[in-house]
């Protein structure tokens, strides 16, 4: 499977805001959603105001969606 | 049945536009209305009722699998309660593979399909006009639907006075509507990207999840499909409310058949489905109906 480029890019953009050890997955049919998993404190603060802006730097990259996963942040898969 | 917000400051309806409104009805004479349960048809029925009488109104319920049973719960309910003269048939949209093919101006064949059931109801019936709950804010947006409205001779009489949504809000307010403040509601379809097949097992896992939303208390949200996985949209306004819901919604999400659950970080926004097509795709879709 090629590299998605979208990946590394995205989490430079989490990074920028503060955000790291995040993982990013590209789902979706057209792999159009980035899926990023967080620690528990970054899930709150990325459920809060910061959300928007973060999405709108990981839009950037590439994605047309940016969603959290809703699992708990020691789940697998 | 809906929950109750705080009316705040409604907008004021001037004498003008009800004027206009009981006129157009007048000039329909007896009316079979497209009624969905929404705060649209709901209100076009109520007032329809009160223009006509009773005896000269039939609302009309299209009951598909991709009409949220919640929607037709209120359809029902709000019917009974308020003395509206109801009706439900089944309508067989899914049938049409034109439909079932999920193109960006689906909504055309759902409708088309709709408004002839009616019309047919109407002539059985003898009712003289066909009416929809259109209004004045539904101009200019992506509605291919009303293609399959205009070409059905189905009139918009809320449309044609001029009223907005936050008229009709304020007036069903005044009716004691329990309507008046009900989120948009468009069919479960809408929940799925253009392009990808409509089915009612797909239905389904949309409507137990967002059933299960709502019974955690959220009324205004999307369950987006994408495959095995469901994207939520939630409006800001509740979005503070899903972190001491997670692990519930979560574990809601995945009962409903999808492999994983994420929360779009932007919300819920109407039309995000179409972010991802030119405008001009959309047109010429909508108008290739």
């Amino acid at each position: 499977m090629s590299a998605d480029e979208r990946i590394p890019a995205a989490l430079r953009a989490l990074a920028g805001h503060g955000v790291h050890g995040a993982s990013v997955d590209a789902e979706g049919h057209q792999r159009e959603i980035a899926a990023i998993r967080v620690s528990a404190g970054d899930w709150e603060r990325m459920m809060g105001p910061d959300g928007t802006t973060v999405a709108d730097a990981v839009k950037a990259a590439g994605f047309r969606y940016v969603a959290l996963d809703l699992a708990p942040a020691d789940a697998g898969g | 049945m809906v929950l109750q917000r705080g009316a705040g400051e409604l907008t004021t309806v001037t004498g003008e536009k009800r004027e206009r409104l009981e006129a157009i009805l007048r000039e329909c004479e007896s009316v079979v209305i497209g009624y969905s349960g929404g705060v649209d048809s709901v209100f076009l029925a109520r007032v329809a009722v009160e223009v006509l009488g009773a005896g000269r109104v039939l609302a009309v319920t299209g009951k598909s699998d991709s009409v949220a049973s919640w929607m037709e719960d209120t359809a029902r309910e709000v019917a009974r309660d308020f003395d509206i003269p109801w009706l439900e048939v089944e309508t067989r949209e899914m049938d049409d593979p034109r439909y079932a093919a999920n193109p960006s101006n689906r909504c055309y064949f759902c409708k088309s399909e709709l408004w002839t059931r009616l019309a047919s109801v109407a002539r059985e019936h003898g009712f003289k006009t066909v009416l929809d709950g259109s209004n004045a804010d539904d101009v200019g947006d992506h509605r291919p639907g009303a293609v399959a409205a205009a070409e059905n001779a189905v009139r918009s009489p809320l449309l044609e006075a001029g009223l907005t949504k936050a008229e009709i809000r304020a007036w069903s307010h005044e009716l004691g509507l329990p309507t008046w403040d009900q989120p948009a509601a468009p069919c479960l379809a809408s929940r799925l990207p253009y392009g990808i097949a409509v089915t009612p097992q797909r239905l389904r896992q949309v409507e137990r999840a967002e059933l299960a939303l709502r019974a955690l208390g959220f009324r205004d949200f999307r369950v987006r499909h994408h495959g095995d996985v469901a994207r939520l949209e939630v409006h800001p306004s509740e979005i503070d409310r899903v972190a001491g819901h997670r692990a519930a919604i979560h574990a809601a999400v995945l009962k409903a058949g999808f492999r994983r659950a994420l929360v779009d970080l932007q919300g819920y926004r109407r039309g995000a489905l179409n972010e991802g097509l030119m405008a001009t795709q959309l047109v010429q879709l909508g108008a290739a109906a």
